[in-house]
């Protein structure tokens, strides 16, 4: 006859979630999800974007 | 916690997992969203499970509910450390929204925490440079310089060069968006130097595009086109056509070709450029002023006035609040709107000046999910901010 095996605890299934969640999220596997939280900061350190704007005014002196 | 609200959680984050796993990384976030917000104040887990939302979001591009799940995050972290951590994230979120005013008060926040633990610390000199790219978006230049100088120190005193790179090619951006191109150009081609020596070309072609920015100004149209050129191949190997990386460069591309008088490339670029910044940012976002303006201007050199006014005035519309009055990319989109309005005999609108710094503090702010005494429910879903198309 089949045993039923018993579910881990609620807690337990939390923490497996979220680790699984840091894998999915993360560059790297087998880290934590606070050494995946630091890895997404370093990775963010913000780069702007120089965009030049046509200028009518310009474009005009020169033409 | 009931035993049932538990097992809601770990069901809501193992589908959430499951769906991660397959690459539905926005679905995935909305659903680990979901069940943060049902863990009660206090629970370990919870800001674990902020956090993981927040990291599938951003990475799904979802930045402003994103930016709102960095801020619960904070809320519910156990120490200062990431707690300031999750504010950068919520900053640089903001920031990538469009957000900029919520943008600088997180990384204030951010900033206010790291200088307590350590302000002489690698994290500290990155959320001082965060901070200050997004000052320099809202054109308070003056207190974006000694940020980035101060995270330069930091950096080159522990050796990141990485970050080095960065916070030079960010110089370059600074003076860059004052006009002082002559300023701005030795801070890239250093941001360029230090980036050689790493593995790093996606990095690279970001600096070339940076210097492209300034070379245009400065009177350089060849130079500037092959450093484009050659951006564009790398980034577009990296990231595909449809990319917001691929249309700053198209943008600048579109001002090479302005520049040059081929009106018709011009167009071509600039078009490209917006449709892809629209389909990446959405329809609303700040970063399409300056492409819609330059298209504005390609369309009155040829002769469209009407249209050239719209997209002026569209421009004008998305950058204006969120910027400083007396904004230098503001003054040219008024000029370029005065100069398509001119011809036609119509007078140039008065326009509005944005509020004062001290008349902000009086307007409604951005929602702030962690505002004294407004500390979200358990139980409570966060509702999902509208974000752009994706």
């Amino acid at each position: 006859m089949h045993t039923p095996t018993a579910l881990p605890q609620p807690t337990t299934r939390i923490r497996h979630a979220l680790a699984r969640l840091a894998l999915a999220s993360a560059v790297s596997p087998a880290v934590t999800v606070l050494a995946a939280e630091a890895a997404h900061a370093a990775d963010r350190i913000a780069v702007n974007h120089n965009e030049t704007p046509g200028r009518d005014r310009d474009d005009d002196a020169r033409s | 916690v009931t035993p049932t609200v538990q097992d809601r959680v770990a069901e809501l984050l193992e589908e959430a997992a499951r769906l991660a796993g397959a690459g539905d990384g926005a679905a995935a976030g909305a659903l680990a969203l979901e069940a943060a917000a049902l863990l009660p104040h206090g629970d370990p887990d919870r800001h674990r499970a902020f956090a993981s939302a927040a990291a599938l979001l951003a990475a799904a591009g979802r930045h402003a509910t994103a930016a709102d799940a960095w801020a619960y995050a904070a809320e519910a972290a156990h120490d200062d450390v990431p707690r300031a951590r999750a504010l950068t994230a919520e900053g640089e979120s903001a920031r990538l929204a469009g957000m900029w005013w919520r943008a600088i008060e997180a990384h204030e926040q951010a900033l206010t925490l790291a200088e307590a633990t350590d302000g002489s610390s690698v994290d500290t000199a990155i959320i001082a440079q965060n901070l200050a790219i997004t000052r320099k978006y809202t054109g308070r230049f003056d207190e974006a310089e000694p940020l980035y100088h101060r995270a330069l120190a930091i950096a080159e005193r522990c050796g990141e060069q990485r970050l080095v790179a960065v916070v030079c090619h960010n110089l370059g951006g600074l003076a860059h968006a004052r006009g002082d191109h002559a300023a701005g150009i030795p801070w890239a081609r250093r941001a360029i130097a230090e980036r050689g020596s790493l593995d790093d070309p996606v990095g690279l072609a970001a600096d070339q595009g940076a210097l492209a920015g300034l070379l245009i100004d400065a009177g350089q149209p060849a130079e500037a086109r092959r450093l484009l050129d050659d951006a564009r191949g790398v980034v577009v190997a990296h990231h595909g056509e449809d990319h917001h990386e691929v249309a700053v460069i198209d943008g600048n591309l579109a001002a090479v070709a302005l520049a040059g008088g081929d009106l018709v490339a011009a167009e071509r670029r600039a078009r490209a450029a917006l449709r892809v910044k629209e389909r990446t940012l959405g329809p609303d976002h700040p970063e399409l002023a300056v492409t819609l303006t330059t298209l504005g201007t390609v369309r009155r050199r040829r002769g469209d006035y009407r249209e050239a006014a719209r997209l002026h005035r569209r421009a004008l519309a998305l950058l204006r609040p969120a910027v400083e009055a007396g904004h230098p990319l503001l003054a040219t989109i008024e000029d370029n709107l005065a100069a398509a309005e001119q011809p036609r005999g119509t007078t140039v609108p008065r326009i509005p000046a944005a509020p004062s710094r001290e008349e902000r503090t009086l307007l409604p702010g951005p929602p702030r999910p962690r505002a004294a005494g407004s500390s979200m429910p358990a139980g409570a879903v966060p509702e999902a901010t509208q974000e752009g198309p994706r």
